[in-house]
């Protein structure tokens, strides 16, 4: 087969591709906000005063958390959660959520760590002069530290969102469905296709890559535009 | 109960093995100004954070408006030590020996307030009583500091909000004020210092000047018994001081109740009515300004007067 040929036929195969990108896509959003939320809730917790043993309690349970995770690989967790919701429901006729909720869980922990940080490199000043008018420490960091760390987050937090894109490739070492039909994230289409025509599987892989390629590059221009964004604000 | 507003009794505070305040007593009355001098370190900020609990202390309490901020501090209440466990057993063996009782009950008490020999479980009268006391008079130490406005060295401005958002936050949040009635305080609070264009600009364009203005009149917005100032102008470039002082100076001449921490030692001498010297974190002379600052009776107070003025 000619260069020419293999083209041809990966465009013929163009709408297979952007589906799956679609899927990558859902995927991946989904888990960065589940991940943002997990991140921002336990990285509140870590910084809590720990003047009751209720949060005591939650902040040792985030330190697991965070550990657990971090100290163990993304695709074996995804794994994990896959076979025992397996075990659970035998087969789920759409299953999108299990990814999701798996790279959610494990980018929580990044992000707890990155928003933990934020919060700890805003002036200490900010708080005291919160609590001083009489804002509880909840509004305060609410109205006041959250949106600071943000700000100061902000390129942490999109390294960690294009790093989770791409990891939602390993998405493929499982089972996608949809309305009990099998789908493909965006590297699984290009294997599956690869398997077919294999003279071809280097085609596939390299537009894999390049649709990658773009999403991050899409992503990085988002961040400058927040970015720029955010300094307009403020001065 | 008194005319004083903030009490402080008996305040210790360590920074881990450093101790910082080392029994401090004072009260300051409603309306008074108090200017608080010493050397760098020697507990000023502390001391001054102490009173709207921005520092926990380690021992003694802290009355604001007849309310108790801090938890009871047993050595502080004599009755409570009488119904000690600790108390009633030296007593007891104090008064068979045949001193009047008067006499034991004073050397008692000296001797387990010197010693520290109160313990956890002092029998159930006695906890009883300090949880009525605790009861009694325990205020959320959030609604105290709505009427103790603070001012910092290094403004603190929330640097997310506007100065007009700066000086609502608060109101609104705590639902003290609407949003309009909030606003318009704010506007007339900055005409007085003559910033109103500076409503919706965001605190990293001003001057520091101009950000210790705002951050005073931030304060003021709430409505404040008293304003507690932690060396506002220290942080300041000298051609802002005078702006600072005056606007401070407006305040204290209102009639507000006024704590200031500082180094401007002509600023003390004119506007307080009485003068803390603080050395080693305790408050080693006080006075009239011109009883501290022209007839210091300490070596100490002399030295650092003779160094600053
Ligand atoms: N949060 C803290 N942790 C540890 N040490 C502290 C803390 N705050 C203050 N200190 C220490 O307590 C001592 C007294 O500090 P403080 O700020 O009260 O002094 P000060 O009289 O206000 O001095 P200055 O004139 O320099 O402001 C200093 O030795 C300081 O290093
Ligand atoms: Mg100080």
């Amino acid at each position: 087969m000619s260069l020419i040929e293999k083209l041809g036929r990966l465009w013929n195969l163009r709408g297979l591709f952007f589906e799956s990108l679609g899927y990558s896509l859902i995927i991946a959003f989904g888990a960065v906000v589940l991940g943002f939320i997990i991140g921002v809730l336990l990285a509140v917790v870590r910084i809590a005063p720990k003047n009751n043993p209720i949060i005591k309690f939650f902040d040792k349970i985030a330190v697991v958390y965070i550990t657990v995770i971090r100290g163990t690989p993304t695709l074996v967790q995804l794994l994990i959660l896959y076979s025992s919701v397996l075990v659970v429901f035998k087969s789920m006729s759409t299953n999108l959520l299990v990814p999701i909720i798996a790279f959610g869980i494990n980018s929580g922990a990044y992000m707890a760590e990155i928003i933990r940080s934020g919060i700890n490199s805003v002036d200490p000043g900010q708080m005291e002069a919160g609590r001083s008018v009489g804002l509880s420490w909840t509004t305060t960091m609410r109205k006041i530290i959250i949106p600071q760390a943000i700000k100061i987050v902000v390129p942490t937090i999109f390294n960690e969102i294009i790093i989770l894109v791409k990891e939602t490739s390993v998405v493929s070492y499982i089972v996608l469905r949809v309305g009990g039909v099998q789908k493909w994230d965006l590297l699984g289409i290009a294997e599956k296709l690869g398997l077919a025509v294999p003279a071809c599987y280097l085609v596939f892989l390299f537009a894999a890559a390049l649709i990658y390629l773009a999403v991050v590059m899409l992503l990085t221009l988002i961040q400058h535009l927040i970015e720029r964004r955010l300094k307009k604000n403020e001065r | 109960m008194n005319d004083n507003y903030i009490e402080i009794k008996g305040l210790y505070k360590n920074f881990g093995k450093l101790e910082v305040l080392k029994g401090v007593s004072c009260n300051i009355k409603k309306g008074e100004k108090v200017a608080i001098i010493g050397a760098s370190g020697s507990g000023k900020s502390t001391m001054l954070r102490c009173m709207n609990l921005l520092e926990t202390p380690t021992y003694g309490e802290v009355w604001v408006d007849g309310k108790l901020l801090t938890p009871i501090d047993p050595y502080l209440h004599f009755d409570v030590i009488r119904l000690s466990k600790t108390y009633q057993k030296l007593y007891t063996e104090a008064i068979a020996s045949g001193t009047s009782s008067e006499e034991v009950d004073k050397a008692v008490i000296a001797n387990i307030k010197k010693n520290d020999l109160l313990k956890n479980h002092e029998g159930s009268a006695y906890a009883k009583a300090i949880k009525q006391l605790y009861k009694q008079n325990f205020q959320q130490v959030d609604l105290s500091r709505r009427d103790m406005g603070m001012v910092f060295q290094h403004f603190n401005l929330f640097n997310n909000l506007t100065v007009l958002e700066n000086m609502t936050l608060a109101p609104v949040e705590l639902k003290l004020k609407t949003k309009p009635e909030a606003e318009k305080t704010a506007m007339e609070l900055l005409h007085r210092i003559g910033l109103e264009d500076k409503a919706k600009v965001y605190p990293s364009t001003l001057s520091g000047g101009q950000k210790q203005r705002i951050a005073i009149v931030r304060a003021l917005a709430m409505d404040p018994q008293v304003m507690l100032f932690d060396e506002p102008t220290s942080a300041l470039d000298p051609e802002m001081v005078g702006e600072v002082l005056d606007l401070v100076k407006q305040v204290a001449d209102a009639g507000m109740t006024v704590v200031i921490v500082t180094h401007e030692m002509g600023f003390a001498k004119e506007v307080a009515d009485r003068v803390l010297f603080m050395a080693d974190g305790v408050i080693l002379e006080e006075g009239t300004p011109d009883e501290l600052f022209n007839h210091p009776k300490n070596a100490r107070t002399k030295d650092f007067l003779s160094k600053v003025l």
